[in-house]
């Protein structure tokens, strides 16, 4: 009788701990399963709010001069000169965008790569995880004429894209920091040899 | 004993790297898909009564940027102008115009998520609402 309860005893917790195992097993598979569906589209992406005004205000100046060219051409040469490379102009319809590449590295991400890239090696399955990252600087010149005659606006907006080294997107952040645009701004009036106002 | 136990985890374990390294996490649009391409294509444009193709994508700029988008493409040779979401680098909308006959132009909007075309019709209509105040057009009925 002794040595019956001693063997159910040893085996009672193996047969529910087993099972429970096999549960957790699959429940941790479905969640990381679940996790590579196919992902929707961010709802508030899909919400065109509209812009806000202090940002507009802060990216945008009145510029007292008709010749939208002359403004294009100016901001062209800023830009060039802080280290930006033209990628689109249309005098007609008042739009330069130019874009600064650049490298994002970080420590984090970099330690984290090269523990992958070892437990990927010693296991044979996937290829590790790049650290390298890419990063631009875009910015975007719009002009129009301004509601008051002889005048135009020019706004200007900037925007940080980091990709990973694979060319997937990783993140973006627009510059948001108005001293950045004011500096831009007084350039800009400095080169094109006209006044600057704010709208 | 221990053996026994050992090698059906290591065959779950592999199994589920194996089945792990094999997916992906496209994006999809999974709102209510139009009925039909004429349907889509309706959707994503009108007509204006105007042949200033250049005053009309200058509208379109503006329209975008009143959006919160930064406008990264434009040509008035192909008619074109596109920008994407200002903090959100993914979201992109590229608005095309195209003569309709002698006096009028239709204005399409495609809007793209990444690689996913977005097929709700909310966003369509507002940048349309938008351009038209900035137009001081009415669109006219289709066809």
């Amino acid at each position: 009788m002794a040595h019956g309860t001693q063997v159910c005893f040893a085996r009672t917790p193996r047969a529910i701990i087993e099972p429970m195992r096999q549960r957790w097993l699959a429940a941790i598979i479905l969640a990381l399963l679940s996790a590579c569906m196919p992902g929707e589209i961010p709802k508030q992406s899909l919400q065109f709010a509209e812009e806000n005004p202090a940002r507009r205000r802060a990216e945008s100046r009145s510029f007292d001069t008709t010749d939208e060219t002359k403004l294009l051409t100016s901001s062209a040469a800023v830009l060039k000169e802080l280290g930006f490379k033209v990628d689109v102009r249309s005098d007609e319809l008042g739009v330069l965008a130019a874009s600064k590449k650049g490298t994002d590295y970080n420590i984090g991400d970099i330690a984290t790569a090269a523990a992958t890239t070892l437990l990927s090696q010693v296991t044979g399955i996937g290829s590790g995880t790049a650290f390298s990252k890419d990063q631009s600087m875009r910015a975007s010149i719009v002009t129009h004429p301004a509601a008051t005659s002889g005048a135009v606006v020019v706004r200007v907006t900037l925007q940080r894209v980091v990709w990973e080294h694979d060319g997937t997107y990783s993140k973006s952040e627009l510059v948001t920091d108005p001293a950045v645009y004011a500096e831009f701004f007084a350039k800009l009036a400095k080169a094109a040899g006209v006044e600057a106002h704010e709208v | 004993m221990r053996s026994r136990f050992l090698l059906p985890r290591i065959a779950r374990l592999a199994l589920a790297l194996v089945a792990l390294s094999g997916c992906t996490s496209d994006l999809h649009d999974f709102s209510q898909p139009p009925e039909s391409a004429a349907m889509l294509a309706a959707r994503r444009s009108r007509m204006f009564a105007t042949a200033d193709m250049r005053s009309a994508l200058r509208a379109a700029i503006a329209a975008l940027q009143e959006l919160d988008f930064i406008v990264d493409r434009a040509d008035l040779a192909s008619g074109a102008v596109s920008g994407v979401k200002a903090d959100q680098y993914l979201m992109r909308v590229t608005v095309t115009a195209a003569p309709s006959g002698a006096d009028r132009l239709v204005i399409r909007a495609v809007a793209r998520y990444d690689v996913t075309a977005v097929l709700e019709a909310a966003p369509y209509e507002k940048f349309f609402a938008v351009l038209a105040r900035i137009l001081a057009l009415e669109p006219l009925p289709p066809g």
